[in-house]
């Protein structure tokens, strides 16, 4: 996927704020918004524990210029070609290995939502607004939106969101557990506060080794995520024992 | 009856009583381990037992293994320590993948390994007072015997993040609402509630119907 202007990488601290940047609605140029390779090093950075995806201005994201997505639509192999990019980058997020928030305020529509619930934990302030539109355009999600909203809020939620197309205000997403939190000005400072509360005492292993494996719960069999979560464990383990003796020492 | 030290153990009416009894707080030290693995090796094996219920001695379920314990790994050591670890997730397995009842009766503090115990039992009743956390992340550990693998059968990544990385402790509203405890009681009526739930759904028991049970019978 070709690299774009659209997105601001910042480092605050322990945390890289990630910005989709095409305001005024950044909408996404293309659904691999940015590439799993800059996340990637992103995520591989050692000083950085924890990712923010935000938008420039006042929106997250209103989600696809459906005008490209249409011409782009022409030739069935780029369109397959990108929204497997986009799909596959979105499960990176949801699989990485450090904790991501999504920091929401205005629009968050269609594949802006889809982004949205690919992040772990998601805030938004009490003036944002959810939908996906898709059906008004006899559309679908198409990056794994659906899969996430049906597991995140259950069928009924997600059926009414879905088939209607009906935005639906901050108070109601939080209902619907499409965002946890809701912050009544300052939202990026809301999930830079929480996120750093939350990793920056702790050493960025014990981090990558606690999200890897609440990855396996959810997609490892049984008995392999029991192994792996044990391995991990002792590996700690080891490490801190021998922490500790040295600084005895 | 065979004896431990660390867990009274008793059968009545079909049900298999396992109590930690390490007061005051119940802390699992390296004996627990091998004895729960002991004990659970011949309770699955008599036939004569329906339901299990797991709860602790006096005000608390357990403050879970003892951090001298979990970094006594020393590098000479490191097999022993691994296989000790793997041995201790394969014995909180069996209660998970029992196909009798297993329940948790849980008052007072419930923490670390002890909440991992609990997390592996099909049900969990628990007192008003209980406090229920994963403090591993505050001294550079993790959870080592399933906790992070059964807490996903009952929460989201959210849930899971935030309990794993900021070690916060939940109340009883608090796990209760993010699914991790089935019914709140109160203290004094914790075991009761439990042997009476054990006694209505020990008979034709399938896992498969938790929400089922839960729903008619707690």
């Amino acid at each position: 996927m070709k690299e774009t202007a659209n997105v601001v990488v910042e480092k605050n601290g322990c945390i890289a704020v990630i910005r989709i940047n095409n305001p005024p609605q950044n909408y996404l140029p293309s659904p691999a918004f940015i590439s799993v390779d800059k996340l990637n090093s992103i995520a591989e950075d050692e000083d950085i524990k924890g990712v923010i995806i935000t938008g420039t201005g006042r929106h997250f994201s209103a989600g696809a210029d459906l005008e490209k997505l249409f011409e782009t639509a022409c030739d069935a192999d780029i369109l397959t070609k990108e929204m497997t990019a986009g799909s596959q980058l979105l499960d990176h997020i949801f699989g990485l290995k450090i904790p991501v928030v999504a920091a929401i305020t205005g629009a968050c529509l269609g594949g802006g939502l889809e982004i949205a619930m690919a992040c772990h934990i998601r805030f938004a302030s009490a003036k944002s607004l959810f939908a996906f539109p898709e059906i008004n355009h006899g559309l679908m999600p198409g990056l794994g939106g659906i899969a996430r909203m049906v597991k995140q809020s259950g069928d009924h939620h997600a059926i009414s969101l879905l088939l209607s197309g009906d935005i639906i205000d901050a108070e109601k997403a939080l209902k619907y557990n499409i965002v946890h939190y809701v912050s009544d000005d300052d939202v990026l400072g809301a999930s830079l506060k929480y996120l750093k509360n939350m990793v920056s005492t702790k050493p960025k292993n014990v981090i990558c080794s606690i999200m890897q494996a609440i990855h396996n719960a959810n997609k490892l069999p049984l008995h392999e995520a029991l192994h792996e979560e044990t391995r991990m464990f002792c590996k700690l383990a080891l490490e801190e024992a021998q922490r500790r003796k040295s600084e005895i020492w | 009856m065979v004896k431990y030290q660390t867990i009274n153990w008793r059968f009545e009416d079909h049900i298999g009583f396992i109590e930690l009894n390490s007061p005051p707080a119940n802390s699992m030290n390296k004996l627990f381990f091998y004895e729960i693995h002991e004990l659970s090796d011949m309770a699955f094996h008599d036939e004569r037992l329906k339901a299990l219920i797991i709860s602790g001695t006096g005000r608390h379920f357990s403050s879970g293994a003892d951090i001298r314990d979990l970094l006594s790994f020393d590098g000479e050591n490191t097999h022993q320590a691994r296989d000790f670890y793997i041995a201790n997730s394969r014995t909180f397995k069996r209660f998970y993948m029992a196909g009798i009842p297993v329940i948790a009766a849980i008052k007072g503090v419930c923490l670390g390994s002890a909440m991992e115990l609990a997390m592996s039992c099909h049900f969990r009743i628990a007192a008003e007072n209980i406090i229920m956390g994963f403090p591993e992340a505050g001294y550079n550990l993790m959870t080592g015997c399933g906790g992070s693998v059964y807490l996903s059968d009952y929460t989201d990544k959210k849930t899971a993040i935030e309990l794993m990385l900021t070690g916060k402790n939940l109340n009883a509203q608090d796990a209760r609402q993010t699914g991790l405890v089935d019914k709140i009681v109160r203290r004094k009526e914790v075991m009761a509630k439990a042997v009476d739930f054990a006694e209505k759904i020990y008979k034709n028991y399938n896992p498969k119907l938790r929400n089922y049970y839960i729903g008619k019978y707690m």
